[in-house]
């Protein structure tokens, strides 16, 4: 058999430094791939020996496995390489690195030592472009914890190189050097670096982050007896690549022959042309020359560095603060001050500057740095070269600033201030300049229903949506919550400046946005929109807030407000026929159920797993049945979900709302005959059905008209060419809901196919939407995208955290629920053909004989609910489609996972706790931890205090109920997972203490895990039963079983066929 | 190659010449500015002295290239003046900023024009020239050589013109000493010429040094969760806002059309030709 975790890889990479006799030493960036540890020791030729070493199979790692696309490669021009460095071992063996030991379970040893070994690699031009889109696969595709910090680490690193280059910080350089000892020529190259103080600050914080396994790496080993000698300068390290990458990217560039003329008969002609290695080509001058040369770039690289004593060595910054004026016609002013780098709060105007007694002044300058004069002087000198009319206000031995008028001011607003910020000058503008403060003129639309009809429960929504019951249109200008009158309008709209002053305060007219506005409102006046609240529900909600503002009656407002505001949605009944207590949260959340759904659009119930979201559809059955008036009937909603939450779904549909008639439609024996389906759809509200089944019933499914589809898990139809994503697409319904628990927001084209289940066509087809939203956003960063589909995709998407303030105050500390799967027809033949065994022995038997008989079945028919390798311990398969029970597991802990919230697993059973370490490392990819009874007490304690550590990532801890059930704090966790039941309830309850306890600061969730139609069912209803009566008279073992008689025992066993279902 | 005079005071401090010589010998003159013209000159005081090599003219029995001294000096200003003069500039931030990165400040003259001067010479009788070459002309191409010289270091050394006018540095640097913004341009003065430094690799190399302590945790993760994570930036707030603050026209920059444009243009080239990388 081969090892589970064989297949898993992590993926290294860093910059090599080239150490070079000559002045030419470009280096080399190289990807690695580490596999999992072996036993096998160090051999002779010191190759590292858990890695990827072939060549063709790295390549096909990173042509196939990361599915990069297939013109990138060739342009990063792969080749086969090794390289040698530093690595921690132990007994001759080498030690995995941190992400690997994460997942393998190994623990670092005390003590180790250092070896050079050897790597085989893929060394890649443009690491720039390679690590780019490396990170949007990642982001893509789920990858994320196979990457070594060293390649997160250069991750970063290059994002900022990026912006550093993207910003043009960075400046052409003369490289003059000496070839051979007496040669009368100079050489003198060019390159390009980045400069900045930005790039100095990104050099420190860098240098102090990077992980050492990128300091180690070189070309050649090398030798020395102290290996914690060899690092690079992690500053210097740093310099090196991007001053390589820098010169790269401008030998790739194309300079268009009229543009590279203008650098003829400069130094700079060479900057800009390359030898056949890429590298920029070398002048031979003589002495003379060369220093000449060297002058004039070294005073202009001074001037630009500021070594002429420019801020960036200084301890302040010089501001410019623009003051409007009270009175329309007076001037502006622009105000100079200075502020300390150090203490931002230091500002003084120099105004006051100038003033101030000698003594304070010498004071104060300790904080800005000898020679303030001449740096102020440079620093205003730069101001006045990017914005001329600041020589103005600089006419005299003590500036302080000066008048200007209003023209300027705007010109100031508008391009000034960006270009002098850009250097470095600290600029302070009028708060109804900025984003949060600026007022613009929007169309206003006022929307008012033409019944008058009252809205006091959900039940009145359908009058306001019913026929005849049209919305009246009302536009009007305004600015902020000011309306404009007709005369108002016409004098802003005709002013001759962008900057005007109206009812006493400033503003900018920005004849773009006017025209926006403008052209909005002829639209909407001439729209041929019908007046229904589903169109004016679709309009607000596509609106552009920068150009229109919507204002709603009182009616119209309470229902359109809230698709906007989810936090001021209301709480509106729990229905009369559910069998429990809605919490407030989930009142809200039936609430907007209703309300989308009455306004066509259909929404997507995605609050955190644990906060209730099947008892809110259970409601929203009950309730629109409740509306109903007598005599109407409403079709029969079609619920798809996971096979292995199929069953737990009817029972929380028969536990919460018995009057709702649920069937499911699943296995060999449904109907699926037409007639015999259509009856079924008939006889009852709800058909749960799976997304198997939903796929291979498409035509079935597809002849009746739903009342609506409910996508439970919907991140299943992620994948829009799938068949279950056609299928379920395809199918009709009046609505449509979609449930999920995972964040859905962050990868974009599941987000799209999700909304091509709910609102086909609103986000556009798949290729329009990866144009316009995907790439721009996951790869290019675009801000304003993200903004724009936030605003499209929000109002659809109700999504409450367990960590909101205002869910907390609604929830208990500890939530229990209880997760109900099916058997698989593995587990209940096994199940059957045991409990046949024991009907039949059971009889023959009395006493000591009797009880073992009894205690041994039930071990035996445990281990089959949980999974049939555990009862057939043969090391055939663990997976999931052998236990629809490990199978839910395991989609309950990607989700916790997703959200970075630890969980515990308690299980009776060490074997079955073993297997699932084992199984949950390959599948999860985070740290994996068991603890049972033999464990040592120190690997033990070591155990917890890494799961306990605050910045440890989100782990799993498998635990034995009797070895973890007591004495230990885990409450990192908030996920306790009872994979078995235990016969008496406390003893779980201990063990869900170990994270429910003193530290813990969020709510806890302990699931208990049932096979419906088991013994695990039927002690679940005992235990309630006897709970009820007292608790005392249950056990803490199941000796209380043995005292049971035959037949009680046989039904407590029974197999109740029903329950069987095909993973 | 010389190089023409690309800033407005360079260009001005060139008109005395057109109004002083006939558009053939200036026009000749130009070629006179290079290197191998002008075989060596020197700046003593106010005073401009070169050695400019000649043409051989076998048809006047000048068989070897001859070599001319050829001096020039503008009027200068009496001590009294600059007193006054630099009195006026060490009280006005804006010519100070300006001297000091480099620039020719665009209102001097209002400063000279109090005492009835004028800093660029305007007259023919502002220059005095002598050239030990025949022509019966004076100025003759070799001053003009040299003038053009002289016009194009001004461009990027603007007090260089307040020395040819008489100001004494040495003389007024105590006097500048006094007033804050003075002292600023006395320290500008006194920054040098400087050795070229050899870089002995193209590329930074680091050297390898001692790690000290390490984990093997710090070995394979270092503090990479701590650093913050980078948004990518959309727009370029300012092209080529480092070569900004280095001016139009840097003393390497021979062309006529601005360094600054010119870069812009270099900038947005190498990030359109990168866009996929960037």
């Amino acid at each position: 058999m081969s090892h589970p975790l064989d297949d898993i890889k992590i993926y290294h990479g860093t910059w090599i430094p080239k150490e070079s006799d000559r002045f030419d030493n470009p280096g080399k960036f190289v990807i690695w791939v580490e596999t999992i540890p072996t036993q096998k020791s160090l051999n002779q030729g010191r190759l590292h020996p858990n890695h990827v070493q072939n060549e063709s199979d790295i390549l096909n790692i990173l042509s196939d496995e990361l599915s990069l696309p297939d013109t990138l490669l060739p342009k990063l021009n792969p080749t086969y390489d090794s390289f040698y460095t530093l690595l921690p071992t132990e007994d001759k063996r080498v030690l995995p690195s941190s992400e690997m030991a994460v997942l393998t379970g190994d623990t670092y040893p005390e003590f180790f030592e250092w070896e050079t070994l050897k790597i085989q690699c893929i060394s890649i031009d443009n690491p720039i472009l390679f690590l780019k889109e490396f990170n949007f696969q990642i982001h893509r595709s789920r990858l994320e914890y196979r990457l070594g910090s060293d390649l997160k680490f250069w991750i970063k690193y290059t994002f900022h190189l990026r912006n550093l280059i993207t910003q043009h910080l960075f400046l052409p350089i003369l490289k003059p050097y000496r070839k051979g000892k007496h040669n009368r020529f100079l050489n003198v190259s060019m390159g390009w670096e980045p400069t900045s103080e930005t790039y100095q600050m990104g050099l420190v914080e860098f240098s102090d982050a990077i992980p050492g396994i990128c300091q180690t790496a070189t070309l050649k080993p090398i030798n020395g007896e102290d290996k914690l000698e060899n690092y690079w300068n992690p500053k210097n390290l740093l310099q090196n690549f991007s001053e390589n990458q820098l010169d790269f990217l401008v030998s790739k560039t194309n300079l268009p022959l009229g543009l590279s003329k203008k650098f003829d008969d400069t130094w700079l002609s060479t900057s800009i042309m390359f030898d056949e290695d890429g590298l920029p080509e070398s002048l031979r001058l003589i002495e003379a020359d060369a220093t000449e040369q060297w002058n004039q770039w070294y005073s202009w690289k001074k001037l630009i560095d500021g070594d002429y004593g420019s801020a960036i060595e200084s301890g302040f910054k010089l501001g410019i603060r623009l003051e409007d004026p009270i009175l329309e016609n007076d001037n502006w002013n622009l105000i100079f001050f200075v502020s300390s780098k150090n203490d931002p709060s230091l500002q003084v105007d120099l105004s006051d500057w100038w003033e101030m007694e000698k003594s304070t002044r010498i004071e104060i300058q300790k904080q800005f740095g000898s020679q303030f004069e001449r740096t102020l002087l440079v620093n205003l000198g730069n101001a006045g070269r990017i914005c001329p009319f600041l020589w103005q206000g600089m006419q005299t031995s003590k500036p302080v600033g000066f008048e200007v008028e209003r023209e300027i001011a705007y010109e100031f607003l508008k391009n000034d201030a960006p270009g002098l910020d850009s250097i470095g000058i600290k600029i302070v503008l009028p708060s109804w300049w900025l984003p949060e403060g600026r007022k613009r003129i929007k169309l206003k639309i006022k929307a008012s229903n033409r019944t008058n009809s009252k809205f006091e429960s959900i039940d009145d929504t359908r009058k306001l949506f019913g026929e005849g019951s049209l919305i009246e249109y009302n536009y009007n200008m305004a600015l902020g919550d000011t309306e404009l009158s007709e005369e108002e309008w016409s004098t802003l709209s005709q002013a001759k400046h962008p900057l005007v002053q109206f009812r006493g305060q400033w503003m900018e007219l920005d004849s773009n946005h006017l025209d926006k506005v403008l052209s909005l409102w002829k639209n909407s006046k001439d729209s041929e929109d019908d007046f229904t609240l589903g169109t004016l529900a679709k309009n607000y909600i596509t609106s552009d807030h920068e150009v229109v503002e919507y204002e709603f009656d009182e009616v119209l407002n309470k229902l359109l407000k809230a698709i906007r505001q989810q936090d001021k949605l209301e709480e509106i009944d729990s229905p009369e026929g559910l069998n429990g207590e809605l919490r407030p949260y989930q009142k809200k959340g039936l609430y907007w159920l209703h309300l989308l759904q009455q306004l066509g659009l259909n929404p997507c119930l995605a609050d955190d797993m644990g906060l209730g979201k099947t008892i809110q559809i259970i409601a929203l059955l009950l309730s629109e049945r409740e509306m109903l008036d007598y005599n109407d009937k409403i079709n029969a909603t079609l619920l798809i979900a996971p096979t292995s939450v199929l069953s737990n779904w009817q029972k929380e549909i028969r536990r919460f709302a018995p009057e709702i008639k649920s069937i499911i439609h699943h296995g060999s024996d449904r109907k699926s005959k037409p007639k015999e389906f259509y009856t079924i759809t008939k006889e009852n509200d709800v058909i749960i059905t799976s997304f198997a089944i939903a796929r291979n019933d498409r035509l079935l499914l597809k002849k009746r008209n739903w009342h609506r589809i409910v996508v439970d898990e919907a991140q299943n139809i992620k994948n829009p060419n799938s068949a279950r994503a056609k299928a379920i697409c395809s199918l009709k319904a009046k609505y449509r809901v979609a449930l999920t628990g995972t964040p859905i927001e962050n990868r974009l084209m599941d987000l799209w196919s999700l909304f091509n289940y709910l609102n086909p066509g609103y986000l556009g087809n798949a290729t329009q939407f990866k144009n316009v939203y995907e790439k721009p956003i996951q790869r290019d960063g675009d801000q304003e995208r993200t903004k724009l589909l936030q605003r499209l995709v929000q109002p659809f998407i109700l999504r409450r955290l367990k960590t909101d303030k205002s869910i907390i105050k609604d929830l208990p500390e500890k939530v229990e629920q209880k997760i109900y799967c099916n058997l698989t027809k593995e587990q209940a033949l096994l199940y059957q053909a045991v409990v046949d065994d024991i009907k039949g022995e059971i009889k023959k038997l009395d006493g000591m004989e009797r009880r073992g008989l009894i205690l041994s079945s039930l071990t035996k028919l445990k281990q089959i609910c949980n999974h049939p390798m555990q009862f057939m311990q043969d090391g055939s398969e663990f997976g999931e489609s052998r236990s629809l029970k490990l199978r839910q597991l395991n989609s309950m802990i990607e989700v916790s996972l997703e959200k970075s919230e630890s969980l515990l697993i308690f299980t009776q059973f060490a074997f079955l706790g073993n297997h699932l370490e084992i199984f949950l490392r390959k599948t999860h990819h985070c740290p994996v931890y068991f603890l049972q009874g033999s464990t040592g007490r120190k690997k033990r304690e070591k155990m917890i205090d890494s799961f306990q550590h605050p910045e440890s990532p989100a782990s799993i801890f498998v635990l034995s109920l009797m070895a973890g059930g007591v004495g230990i704090n885990l409450t990192r966790a908030n996920h306790v997972f009872h994979f078995d039941r235990w016969w008496n309830p406390a003893v779980e309850n201990q063990a869900t203490d170990r994270a429910y306890r003193i530290g813990q600061e969020k709510t806890v969730f302990a699931y208990k895990m049932i096979t419906t139609g088991t013994l695990e069912e039927k002690i679940d209803e005992l235990l309630i039963e006897k709970q009820q009566l007292a608790d005392s008279i249950v056990g803490t073992n199941e000796n209380w079983i043995t005292e049971m008689n035959d037949e009680e025992f046989t039904r407590l066993i029974e197999l109740n066929a029903q329950s069987i279902m095909d993973a | 190659m010389y190089k023409p005079s690309r800033t407005w005071w360079g260009k001005e401090f060139l008109e005395i010449l057109k109004i002083s010589m006939d558009p053939g010998r200036l026009g000749r003159g130009k070629n006179y500015s290079t290197p191998q013209r002008i075989l060596s000159f020197d700046i003593e005081g106010h005073k401009v002295n070169a050695k400019v090599r000649g043409n051989s003219r076998p048809e006047y029995g000048i068989y070897r290239e001859p070599k001319y001294h050829v001096d020039f000096h503008l009027k200068k200003f009496t001590y009294k003046q600059w007193d006054s003069i630099i009195d006026s500039i060490s009280n006005n931030a804006a010519f100070i900023s300006q001297l000091l990165i480099g620039e020719m400040p665009s209102e001097i003259e209002t400063v000279f024009e109090k005492l009835d001067l004028n800093l660029l010479p305007r007259l023919s009788g502002e220059l005095s020239s002598n050239c030990s070459c025949p022509d019966y002309a004076s100025p003759c191409k070799h001053v003009a050589g040299l003038y053009y010289r002289i016009a194009s270091m001004l461009d990027t050394d603007p007090l260089l013109l307040f020395q040819l006018r008489g100001m004494a540095f040495k003389r007024i640097e105590e006097k500048l000493s006094q007033s804050p913004l003075g002292q600023a341009l006395v320290d500008l003065k006194r920054d040098d010429i400087t050795d070229i430094v050899f870089r002995s690799k193209r590329y930074t190399m680091p050297s390898l040094e001692s790690k000290g302590e390490e984990t093997i945790t710090s070995f394979w993760q270092g503090k990479v969760t701590s650093l913050k994570e980078i948004q990518p930036d959309q727009e370029i707030v300012s092209p080529a806002v480092l070569i900004k603050k280095g001016g139009e026209y840097p003393s390497f920059w021979h062309k006529g059309s601005s360094f600054i444009s010119a870069m812009e243009d270099v900038y947005q080239r190498i990030i359109k030709s990168n866009k996929d990388s960037l």
